[in-house]
């Protein structure tokens, strides 16, 4: 026997309380009289004996000292626990998308399968996937009904089976000799857990073929180009046909003969256009490598204001124009990129960068900085291999700079980064550029493009619209609403996750159409991932191995089970008595 | 003396009431013995009364031989009957007679009264304690020191007690609240030549007064009754004592007697007034 909740039992102390109120309460008026029988008309309660008056007289109190005992009985917790030995396992499931293999039935429907024959509903289970990450899917200590629950839910999607993080983490559940059992498809990575593993191996040796790698990218400003590789994991050659469609229509058709081991390559041409490319391979056992989503390539075109350089203007037109997506904006409010003499520029919301060039009227020492004594930061982005071999840059010697320089002529600043605020940033240029032939220059062009392409990074929204399984996916969205409002992330159409605030990053997401999209707002990014895993895609090297169960060595562990009955024992008792306490109250 | 006199301040006043009134005895009587006052019928003493017819069974002794001779009729000198009464005062000593003090003071005042009053007139006087059973006793004041017994009902009690039979004056002190019928009571003393009931009761039980919730609670027996001591409630308790006492005037009266009712918070004074009124007792 054994209380849960011993300070429950304080609450016997009504019992005195009980007791004071129930002498407190009999003094009432009262009047002794001759007799009763000329009162009998009056009566409104039962005459009673009176012995039997005495002994109704103190019932109340008699359940209501019972009623009290009973509810700090259950108050406190009493329990006649049902023991037993129970026993824990630690299992890890192979959640690589090979598990998903068909023949007949998956590997993970015999994984399943396995699991819940041997499982007893007595034991507790940790159970743990093993993805590129490992995740915990039940427990640690989960119940059966937990454990089976969890696995009747288990759909393996991941391009990998990181085993070493696995094993790490469920160590941490396993004591002594105690072994994990681990459900796969294929052996043979693991064997150098032996000692920890008791393995159970569920696949069955298969051909394949795949698309390995496919990636879609615009080459004109009307036409994208398709590049596709395809693989076959088979003894023999492969036949299989690639179809590509858009719009349900199909754009590309081809007959493919797959020898194993290369891989083969095809690219096609398509129009432009804003719709999703689908590539679908003929059908085989693996159907989760047979397609691939391709969404629209993503194009962000960066508007470029330059101001106060007067005929030096059309070298920065020239370069500006030589970029693919760029173009030159009519005014600040449009630009992106600005490129100003302004003493004081007030940038516009839309202004990413901002670079301050020297006003002609500017007056100070001049100092002349040429070819190999400028020194451009090679880790920027910026100035990452840019040759000013034969540039003249005349600078102001008495600018400073907040910051190391991009650009350097023995130590002094020649371009850096002067302020950074609210995701704009200011860069300046020290240079009297009206008497440098930097504008002449092929750096010239090299340093737009530069300037350009990081702007282009800048401006909030995906790069890329396609992902492979396993890589993080950045957004870098902005908020569309002015009051807070949930971003909901779409799968294929249904809800997958909401978020209260932006998501920077996302990871992990298995194969799909995605759509991100807040309020009702129409979608602030659509992005697809599809599964590229040549090495999950090899069904060749799977096999079936049945686990000795009785090497797992489980720990065991006495289960104590509240016993229920005495708790609803308790329960209605006290109940009963409180009742009759108020019945034969008078 | 003194302690007596401390649980009964009364008794002076008691005494003196007694030497100031009488009792009001009825003019029939069924005497058994003889005794000093001269009754209205014809008896045996010496004291010539009137003549009648003689008739077989007549005591020859009071063959009248004169007026044989004057008349040749027999005729019976008939003489005053000599007066002894017998006077039975049955003392209701159940536990509802000691509900409060003064209640069992009045009945302890009562019966010493009475007592005072019949050995005035030289009455063969006899005390009965009727409680769980019938107990004589010869001291109305060991009243004050005996303690009152549970009674369900007096009535078989004294329906078995032999003095019910015989003739006498009757005085029973109770407060007539146990369940009876007043003409199965009056019958029971229907060998008395004259029956006095005296009811004591304690001003609760004359008059309740309206009030809250209150448990009633028997004396006798501890059992209890609930109830709101309403208008309705009380009018009709009232009602039902005014009707038992009524039917016991009634039958009383019929059957040649008085009926005396008092409340424990009387004075001494109201409590004479009200035997006066109801011919009880009368001045000397």
């Amino acid at each position: 026997m054994l209380f849960h909740f011993p300070w429950g039992l304080l609450a016997l102390l009504a019992i005195p309380l009980i007791l004071f109120l129930h002498f407190f309460r009999e003094r009432r008026k009262m009047r002794l009289i001759g007799g009763l029988h000329l009162w009998s008309f009056a009566a409104i309660a039962l005459p009673a004996g009176r012995r039997f008056d005495r002994l109704i007289g103190n019932l109340p109190l008699l359940f209501q000292i019972l009623a009290a005992i009973l509810l700090s009985l259950l108050l406190a917790g009493l329990d006649l626990p049902q023991t037993g030995q129970i026993s824990h396992y630690t299992i890890i499931l192979d959640d690589s998308v090979s598990m998903q293999a068909r023949t007949g039935n998956t590997a993970t429907e015999r994984a399943v399968q396995v699991v819940n024959q041997w499982a007893k509903k007595k034991d507790r289970f940790t159970l743990i996937s093993a993805g590129v990450r490992p995740k915990m899917l039940a427990g640690p200590f989960a119940s059966w009904e937990e454990m089976s629950q969890a696995l009747n839910q288990w759909t393996p999607q991941s391009p990998a089976c990181e085993l070493e993080s696995s094993v790490n983490l469920a160590s941490k559940f396993v004591t002594g000799s105690e072994k994990i059992l681990f459900l796969t498809d294929d052996e043979k990575p693991v064997k150098s857990y032996a000692d920890i593993l008791e393995v159970y191996s569920l696949g069955k040796p298969q051909p394949n073929s795949c698309i390995s790698f496919a990636d879609r990218v615009r080459v004109s400003p009307s036409k994208d180009k398709i590049f596709i590789t395809l693989q076959s994991f088979a003894k023999d050659k492969a036949q299989t046909v690639l179809t590509a469609y858009m719009k349900n229509a199909v754009v590309f058709r081809e007959d493919a003969t797959l020898a194993p081991e290369k891989p083969a390559s095809l690219a096609f041409e398509t129009d432009a256009l804003q719709e999703d490319l689908v590539l679908s391979l003929k059908e085989d056992s693996l159907t989760a490598d047979n397609s691939v989503i391709l969404l629209p390539v993503i194009i962000k075109p960066v508007n470029v204001y330059m101001e106060g350089f007067g005929e030096a203007s059309e070298y920065f037109r020239k370069a500006v124009l030589s970029i693919p997506y760029t173009k030159v904006a009519p005014g600040a409010a449009e630009a992106h990129l600005v490129f100003t003499t302004q003493k004081q520029y007030a940038p516009f919301e839309t202004n990413l960068r901002i670079y301050h060039f020297l006003r002609p009227e500017e007056s100070g020492i001049i100092a002349l900085a040429q070819g190999r004594d400028i020194v451009p930061d090679n880790h920027s982005p910026l100035t990452e291999d840019l040759s000013l071999e034969g540039v003249l840059w005349p600078y102001l010697q008495e600018i400073s700079s907040p910051l190391p320089p991009l650009i350097a002529h023995f130590g002094r600043p020649l371009l850096f980064l002067e302020s950074e605020k609210n995701g704009q940033r200011h860069y300046r240029f020290n240079l009297v550029w009206d008497k440098s032939n930097i504008f002449r220059d092929t750096a010239w062009p090299t340093l737009m493009l530069a300037m350009v392409e990081e702007c282009r990074k800048s401006i909030p929204g995906m790069d890329r619209s396609n992902f492979r399984v396993g890589e993080p996916i950045p957004l870098r969205l902005k908020s569309l609403v002015k009051e807070p409002s949930p971003f909901r992330l779409l799968k294929d159409g249904s809800p997958y996750a909401e978020f209260d605030e932006t998501p920077g990053m996302l990871q992990d997401l298995p194969k799909g159409r995605y759509e991100m999209s807040q309020g009702s707002e129409k979608s602030l990014a659509a992005f697809s991932v599809n599964l590229f895993s040549p090495a999950e895609s090899d069904l060749r090297s799977l096999n079936t191995r049945a686990a000795d169960f009785a090497k797992l060595l489980p720990a065991t562990m006495v289960r104590m089970k509240r016993n229920m009955i005495v708790f609803y024992a308790l329960l209605i008792l006290t109940l009963v008595f409180t009742a009759l306490s108020w019945v034969f109250q008078d | 003396m003194s302690d007596f006199l401390i649980t009964f301040p009364s008794r002076r006043r008691i005494e003196a009431l007694a030497q100031k009134y009488s009792l009001l005895l009825p003019e029939r009587q069924k005497a058994s013995l003889i005794g000093e006052l001269s009754g209205k019928r014809a008896g045996s003493s010496i004291e010539y009364q009137d003549r009648k017819d003689y008739v077989l069974g007549d005591d020859i002794r009071h063959i009248d031989w004169r007026a044989y001779a004057r008349t040749d009729r027999l005729t019976i000198k008939l003489y005053r009957e000599e007066i002894c009464p017998t006077i039975d005062i049955i003392v209701d000593t159940s536990l509802s007679m000691s509900v409060t003090p003064e209640k069992s003071l009045r009945r302890t005042e009562l019966a010493y009264l009475f007592y005072l009053l019949s050995l005035k007139i030289h009455a063969v006087t006899a005390l009965y304690n009727l409680g769980e059973n019938l107990q004589r006793f010869m001291n109305p004041l060991d009243l004050l020191s005996s303690k009152d017994t549970r009674q369900d009902t007096p009535l078989p009690i004294l329906q078995c007690s032999p003095f019910v039979r015989r003739g006498g004056v009757k005085i029973m002190i109770s407060d007539f609240l146990f369940p009876f019928s007043p003409a199965e009571l009056i019958a029971t003393f229907s060998a008395a030549d004259c029956l006095i009931l005296v009811q004591v009761l304690t001003a609760f039980e004359d008059d309740p007064g309206q009030g809250e919730f209150t448990r009633l609670v028997d004396a006798e027996n501890r059992k209890f009754l609930d109830v709101v001591l309403n208008r309705a409630t009380v009018e009709g308790y009232k009602k039902r004592l005014n009707n038992l006492r009524s039917e016991l005037e009634r039958r009383v009266r019929v059957a040649h007697g008085a009926f005396a009712f008092l409340r424990d918070v009387d004075s001494l004074d109201q409590l004479v007034q009200n035997l006066l009124t109801t011919g009880v007792i009368n001045v000397k």
